[in-house]
C-alpha cells in the first residue's frame, strides 16, 4: 500500500490526514469504499497488478465491523473458504484475529457444517489494513467521493469533496450503507453511514443521471453494552470450542486468547414493554419504508410477528479482547433511547446494563442487482464495477465474495481477459451473483445453503478442489501454496482408492468388506477405521474422504443434474439481441429478457416467469438465427 | 385467430342422425351460408334447436336438419360453435361436410376440439386428458377412473402431497440453515411417514393406461393342459384340446372379465425345449416365445402327473415378471398326496388347478386379477401415463429413502430426496419449484433470526 504521506506506524494508528497535492491521482482501478466487499476488490485488483486506488472517508474504520463482531456461519463461512481457495483475504484475518469459535451444525452432515468465529474488531481490521500495506499496488485516499465521471467509453474516474479528481477506466462501488444514510432511533433521524460516520450523496445523483434505477434497503443493529454493568452470575457460560478449524488454507500460525460468550433470554415483560412502545417506532409508526431482511428482524418485529413466543435467546458476545462491550446478538431494534434501555434492563443479567451505543436502524440506497453483468459491471456503464450492500446484500461474507469477484474483473478487463464468472455448481459466490443478477432481490440478500441446489457438492471441505482450475486461472495464489493444497487433494484421492481396495472383515455379518463400503454406512466414522489404513490424514482431509464416501450416490445424482443442464449452461446467446422480435414470447417475458440479457440459456431458464414453453422457442429461434455466426 | 373447423362428431356408418360439430370465429357465418334462412337466422336464437333446410349453392334442399347455434366464450372450445343434427346416413354427413368445407371450414384434426378446449384455458391438461381417457373407458370401472381425471381430483391428490412436501422441506431447511433458531428434526420424521402415507394411496389409485387389456399368457411343455385350462378360464370351448401333444399351434386369444379388468387369454403351443425337426413346430414355438415375452402376466402350466415340481419350474426357458406357476391336473392325486399339495401351495409359490373339475379355479382367478391390480392397478384407478406412473413410484422411493434418511439423523440427505421428490411431483403437474418459495414457508412459519 502506497501512503502519500506518513508511515505504516501512523497508518496503524490514528487516522492520517492525506496530503492530495503530493499524490498520484491517475490509477487503473479506483475501488470506492474499504468495508469488506472494498477491501476484497482492492486486493483482488492489486494483487493482480492493477494500480488501485481505496478510497474511505475514515482509514481507521477500513474493514470495521458494523454490526456483528463475527466471520462466517451457515452457508457465509462457505463463502469464506471459497475466498480463501480463490485467494482472498477474509479467511486469513479473520483466522489470525479469533477470539471465540464454534462449529455449527456439527451433528448434522458435512454440507452444511459450519465455522463462525468472533473477531477482536480491532486485531480484524489491523489485519486488513497490514495486507493492503503489503500489496505495493493498492493506495489509500482518504476522502468523500461526490461524483463520478464518465465520457462515451464509460466510466473514467471519481470526484472527491473538495473537488480533486482521480481518474480510472475502472470504477468499484462499495458503499455499504453510506449512501444516503438514514439512521432512526424511535423518532429521531439522523443522517450517517454508520453511527458517527458522514453519509454521502452525490453518488447517488451521479448514478441517477447515468439512468441507474435505486431503490431503498433497511437493516439494524441491536444497541452495545458496557460490559462491567453486566451481571454474570445471571447469565448462562458459553465456551469456545475445542478443535479448532480455521478459515484459510494456509492458516495464521499465531492465534489469539479465547473469550466467553453469555446467553440469556428476553422474558413476557420485556416483551410488554416493547409492545406498549410500538407506536415510537419507526418500524410501526411506517417512517421506515426502505424493506428490512426477514432473516434478521429486530426484536419488535419478533414480538409482532411471534406473539406465542415467551422467550428469546440473546447472546452477549465480546467486541474484542479487552472484552469491555458486549454486542447483544438477537435483539436489534430501533427503539427510542428510553425504551431500549427499559427492555434491556427487564432482561436477566442485564438489570443495570450501561448502553455505550443506542441500537438503530438505518436506510440506505441500493441498486436493483438485475442491472449487472454476472461479471458485477453495470450494463449500461461501461467500467462501473459494484459489489456488496449497494447490490441490495447483506453479510460481510456475502460482500467480500463479492468484492473479490469484481476487482478480479476490474483487473481482468484491463488485461483484456475474459470476465471470471463462478458456476451455480461451484461455489456459493457463483450461486449469489447468480441470484442477483438474474432474478434481483427485494429484500437485503443474505446467502442461505437452501439457496444451494447443489448443496451437497458446495461444500467447506472441498472448497479448494471444486475451484482449482479458477484459482489457476486467476493467479493470486502462489505457487508453493498451490502446490501444497494440491498434494492434500492428491492424498484425499489416494486414501479413498486405499478405502476402495482394503477389504476387512464386516463388523456386522462378519463377510469380508471394502472399507468403503462400511464407511458408507451412516453409524459408522472414520475415526474408527483410520488406524486400518497407513497413511494419515489432517483433520480437514479426514473430513473431505468421508464425506466423498457418505454422499457417494447423492454426489453422483448431483452430477447427473450437472450434466442434464450443462448444455443450456453452454449456450450462449448474443447480447445483440432483440427479444421483441422474437415470435412466440409474451411481451412481458420479452422485456424481461431485455432487462436482465441473460449470458446463457441456463441463465434465462432461471429468470422468473420463464417457462419450459418458452425456454423452447428462444432456443430454437437462437438456433436459426445465430448458426451462420462460428 | 383459429380458422373454423369442421368434423362428424358421431361414428360412421348408419344411424337414426349424424351430429357435425363446427368451430372457429366463422363458425355461424359458415352455418348461416347453408341454410335456408329465409324463416329466420339461427343466430338469433343462440343455445336452442331450430329446423331449417340445408341447402346448396343453388337452393337445392339437400336434408331437413337440426341446427343449434353457441356463440363464444361459453362454449366447449372458448370458440363460436355450430351443431348440425342431420339424418343418419353416410351419404348426408358426407355432403354436409362438403358445403362447409366449402363454405371455408377445413377439417378438424384428431382431438382439435379438446385442444382448443385446453389451449383457449377452458381446462388443465389433467382435464384434457381425462376426456380422451373417458372416451376409450370399456368398462363401468374404467369410466369411474376417467372421471376422477376429469374432475381434477388427481391433480388435488397430488397438489397435496405437494404441499406436505415443501412444508416438510421448509422444516428441514430451517432447521439446517437456522440451527440456533429451529429444531424440527423429529417433527419431520413424523411429517415424512405421513406423507409417505398418502404417496402410497395415490400409488393405489392409479392404473397404467397402456394397460386397459392385459395379456395372461399360458405357456408351458406339450400336453400339459394349457389349452384345457384357457377354456375352463373362457368358460367355453375356444382351444382345440386333444390328447396328443402339439395340437395348438398357433396363439389362440379369448377375451374375458374379471373383476372389471379385461383380461386377454392367450393359448400358446407347447414348448418342445428340444432340437425342432419341422418348420412349423419352429415358427410355433418361437410365436410362444414371444406371447412370453408381451405377457402382462404369465402362467406357466405344468403337468402334476409328472412330478417333480421344481424341476417343471425350472424348465421355464425366459424369466418373466409376474409369473404365477400353476399345476394342472392335481384331479390326478392320489389321497396320500393331497396333503403334500396343500402345504405347497400354502407356501403361495405353486397353484393346483384342475382345468377338468374345476378345482382351484376360483382361487387362480382371484389370484390374477390381485396380480394385475397389484402390478398395474384397479380398474376402477384414475388412468394415468407409464412415465406418470413411474413417476409416483419415484416419488414414493424417494420418501422412503428421505425417512431412512432422518432416522440416521442425516437431514441434509433427507432434504435431497424430498427435493426430489417435489420435483417428481412438479413434472407430473407440470409446475416448478423455486428456492425462494421454500424460504417463504420457513420465514412465515418461524420466528429466524438471533
Amino acid at each position: 500500500m502506497n501512503v502519500p504521506r506518513g508511515t505504516m506506524e501512523s497508518v496503524l494508528g490514528e487516522a492520517v490526514p492525506l496530503n492530495i497535492k503530493s499524490m498520484n491521482t491517475k490509477f487503473d482501478v479506483i475501488v470506492v469504499g474499504a468495508g469488506h466487499a472494498g477491501c476484497e476488490a482492492a486486493l483482488a485488483a492489486g494483487r493482480l497488478g492493477a494500480s488501485t486506488a481505496m478510497i474511505t472517508l475514515n482509514e481507521s474504520r477500513v474493514a470495521a465491523m458494523s454490526c456483528n463482531p463475527a466471520i462466517g456461519g451457515i452457508a457465509k463461512s462457505h463463502i469464506v473458504r471459497e475466498l480463501d481457495a480463490l485467494g482472498g483475504q477474509m479467511g486469513k484475518s479473520a483466522d489470525a484475529s479469533t477470539i471465540h469459535y464454534r462449529r455449527l451444525n456439527a451433528s448434522k452432515g458435512p454440507a452444511v457444517r459450519a465455522r463462525r468465529v468472533q473477531c477482536d474488531i480491532g486485531s480484524y481490521h489491523r489485519h486488513m489494513l497490514s495486507a493492503l500495506s503489503a500489496c505495493p499496488k493498492v493506495t489509500l485516499i482518504q476522502g468523500m467521493v461526490e461524483k463520478l465521471n464518465t465520457d462515451d467509453r464509460g466510466v473514467n474516474g471519481v470526484v472527491l469533496a473538495g473537488g480533486v479528481g482521480i481518474t480510472a477506466r475502472r470504477v468499484i462501488l462499495t458503499t455499504g450503507t453510506f449512501l444516503r444514510g438514514l439512521i432512526h432511533i424511535g423518532e429521531e433521524k439522523i443522517q450517517a453511514g454508520r453511527i458517527g460516520e458522514p453519509p454521502t450523496f452525490g453518488l447517488t445523483d451521479s448514478l441517477s443521471s447515468l439512468g441507474v434505477s435505486l431503490g431503498r434497503f433497511k437493516t439494524g443493529t441491536p444497541p452495545r453494552i458496557s460490559a462491567d454493568s453486566v451481571d454474570t452470575s445471571k447469565v448462562e457460560t458459553q465456551c469456545s470450542e475445542e478443535n479448532y478449524l480455521p478459515f484459510s488454507h494456509e492458516p495464521h500460525q499465531r492465534s489469539l486468547d479465547k473469550v466467553l460468550c453469555y446467553t440469556t433470554q428476553t422474558n413476557p415483560n420485556t416483551h410488554a414493554i416493547i409492545t406498549s412502545a410500538l407506536d415510537r417506532s419507526p418500524l410501526y409508526s411506517g417512517v421506515i419504508r426502505g424493506t428490512g431482511p426477514r432473516y434478521c428482524p429486530s426484536i419488535e418485529d419478533k414480538v409482532v410477528r411471534f406473539p406465542q413466543r415467551e422467550r428469546h435467546q440473546v447472546i452477549l458476545e465480546p467486541m474484542d479482547l479487552s472484552r469491555e462491550v458486549f454486542y447483544p446478538n438477537g435483539i436489534s431494534t430501533s427503539l427510542p433511547r428510553d425504551v431500549q434501555e427499559k427492555f434491556l434492563r427487564s432482561i436477566a443479567g442485564l438489570e443495570q446494563a450501561r448502553i455505550i451505543h443506542y441500537g438503530y436502524a438505518i436506510e440506505y440506497d441500493y441498486i436493483q442487482p438485475t442491472q449487472l453483468k454476472p461479471s458485477l459491471e453495470m450494463k449500461i456503464v461501461p467500467g462501473l464495477f459494484m459489489a456488496g450492500q449497494i447490490n441490495g446484500t447483506s453479510g460481510y461474507e456475502e460482500a467480500a465474495g463479492q468484492g473479490f469477484i469484481a476487482g478480479v474483473n476490474a483487473a481482468f478487463d484491463l488485461m483484456g481477459k475474459q470476465p471470471l464468472v463462478l458456476e451455480r455448481n461451484q461455489a456459493y459466490i457463483g450461486v449469489m451473483i447468480d441470484d442477483l443478477v438474474t432474478k434481483g432481490t427485494n429484500e437485503p440478500y443474505r446467502m442461505f445453503t437452501s439457496r444451494a441446489e447443489f448443496r451437497l457438492l458446495l461444500r467447506e471441505d472441498n472448497a479448494f478442489h471444486r475451484l482449482m482450475d479458477v484459482v489457476k486461472k486467476i493467479g493470486i495464489v502462489g505457487q508453493d501454496h498451490l502446490e501444497s493444497r494440491m498434494a492434500s487433494m492428491r492424498r484425499v484421492e489416494r486414501y479413498i482408492d486405499n478405502l476402495e481396495q482394503t477389504w476387512i472383515p464386516d463388523p456386522e455379518s462378519g463377510q469380508k468388506q471394502t472399507i468403503e463400503k462400511i464407511l458408507r454406512r451412516p453409524e459408522i466414522k472414520l475415526d474408527q477405521l483410520a488406524e486400518l489404513l497407513p497413511e494419515s490424514l489432517s483433520r480437514d482431509e479426514m473430513e473431505q474422504v468421508e464425506t466423498m464416501v457418505k454422499y457417494k450416490g447423492y454426489i453422483a445424482r448431483q452430477n447427473r443434474e450437472i450434466e442434464k443442464l450443462s448444455h443450456l449452461e453452454k449456450r450462449r446467446i448474443p447480447q445483440t439481441i432483440d427479444y421483441m422480435e422474437i415470435p412466440g414470447l409474451s411481451r412481458e417475458l420479452a422485456e424481461k429478457l431485455k432487462l436482465i440479457q441473460p449470458v446463457t440459456l441456463g441463465q434465462a431458464s432461471r429468470i422468473d416467469g420463464m417457462t419450459p414453453a418458452a425456454l423452447m422457442v428462444l432456443s430454437i429461434w437462437l438456433k436459426k438465427n445465430t448458426n451462420r455466426s462460428p | 385467430m383459429n380458422d373454423t373447423i369442421v368434423a362428424c362428431s358421431t361414428p360412421q356408418g348408419k344411424g337414426a342422425i349424424a351430429v357435425v360439430r363446427m368451430s372457429g370465429m366463422r363458425a355461424g357465418e359458415i352455418l348461416a351460408g347453408v341454410l335456408d334462412i329465409k324463416i329466420g337466422d339461427p343466430r338469433k336464437s343462440p343455445r336452442k334447436l331450430c329446423r331449417r333446410w340445408l341447402v346448396d349453392e343453388n337452393k337445392n334442399k339437400l336434408d331437413e336438419v337440426l341446427v343449434v347455434f353457441f356463440p363464444a366464450p361459453n362454449t366447449y372450445t372458448g370458440e363460436e360453435m355450430v351443431e348440425i343434427h342431420c339424418h343418419g346416413g353416410e351419404g348426408i354427413v358426407e355432403v354436409v361436410m362438403e358445403e362447409m368445407l366449402k363454405a371455408g371450414a377445413r377439417p378438424a384434426k384428431k382431438g382439435e376440439f379438446t385442444r382448443r378446449s385446453f389451449e383457449s384455458g377452458k381446462m388443465d391438461l389433467s382435464k384434457a386428458e381425462g376426456v380422451l381417457r373417458l372416451i376409450n373407458a370399456a368398462t363401468k370401472d374404467e369410466v369411474k377412473g376417467a372421471a376422477k381425471l376429469l374432475s381434477g381430483e388427481f391433480g388435488a391428490l397430488l397438489k397435496t402431497l405437494r404441499k406436505d412436501m415443501m412444508v416438510g422441506l421448509a422444516r428441514l431447511e430451517a432447521a439446517i440453515d437456522f440451527p440456533d433458531d429451529v429444531d424440527e428434526v423429529e417433527q419431520g420424521t413424523q411429517g415424512i411417514g405421513s406423507m409417505l402415507d398418502k404417496a402410497q394411496k395415490i400409488e393405489k389409485s392409479i392404473r397404467k393406461d397402456s394397460q386397459l387389456e392385459h395379456d395372461i399368457v399360458l405357456a408351458g411343455r406339450p400336453n400339459v393342459g394349457k389349452s384345457s385350462l384357457m377354456n375352463a378360464l373362457a368358460e367355453r370351448k375356444i382351444s382345440i384340446v386333444t390328447r396328443e401333444p402339439g395340437t395348438t399351434r398357433d396363439a389362440i386369444h379369448t377375451m374375458i372379465l374379471l373383476n372389471g379388468l379385461r383380461i386377454n387369454i392367450v393359448d400358446t403351443a407347447g414348448l418342445m425345449l428340444r432340437e425342432l425337426s419341422s418348420e412349423a413346430e419352429r415358427e410355433s414355438e418361437l410365436v410362444a416365445k414371444e406371447k412370453i415375452k408381451d405377457a402382462s402376466v404369465l402362467l406357466w402350466v405344468m403337468d402334476f402327473s409328472e412330478g417333480d415340481f421344481e424341476k417343471q419350474k425350472s424348465m421355464l426357458p425366459l424369466p418373466v415378471q409376474p409369473t404365477m406357476y400353476i399345476v394342472n391336473k392335481v384331479d390326478l392325486a392320489r389321497s396320500d398326496q393331497v396333503e403334500h399339495v396343500h402345504s405347497i401351495q400354502d407356501e403361495g409359490k405353486m397353484m393346483f388347478v384342475s382345468a377338468k373339475t374345476g378345482q382351484g379355479l376360483e382361487k387362480l382367478k382371484m389370484k390374477i386379477s390381485d396380480t394385475l391390480i397389484e402390478e398395474y392397478g384397479p380398474a376402477s384407478g384414475i388412468p394415468v401415463s407409464m412415465r406418470q406412473k413411474d413417476m409416483i413410484c419415484r416419488v414414493k422411493e424417494s420418501l422412503e429413502q428421505a425417512g431412512q434418511r432422518m432416522r440416521a439423523k442425516q437431514i441434509e440427505l433427507a432434504a435431497e430426496d424430498l427435493k426430489a421428490a417435489i420435483t417428481e411431483t412438479n413434472c407430473i403437474l407440470g409446475e416448478s419449484l423455486e428456492a425462494e418459495d421454500i424460504l417463504d414457508v420457513i420465514f412465515s412459519e418461524f420466528c429466524i433470526g438471533k
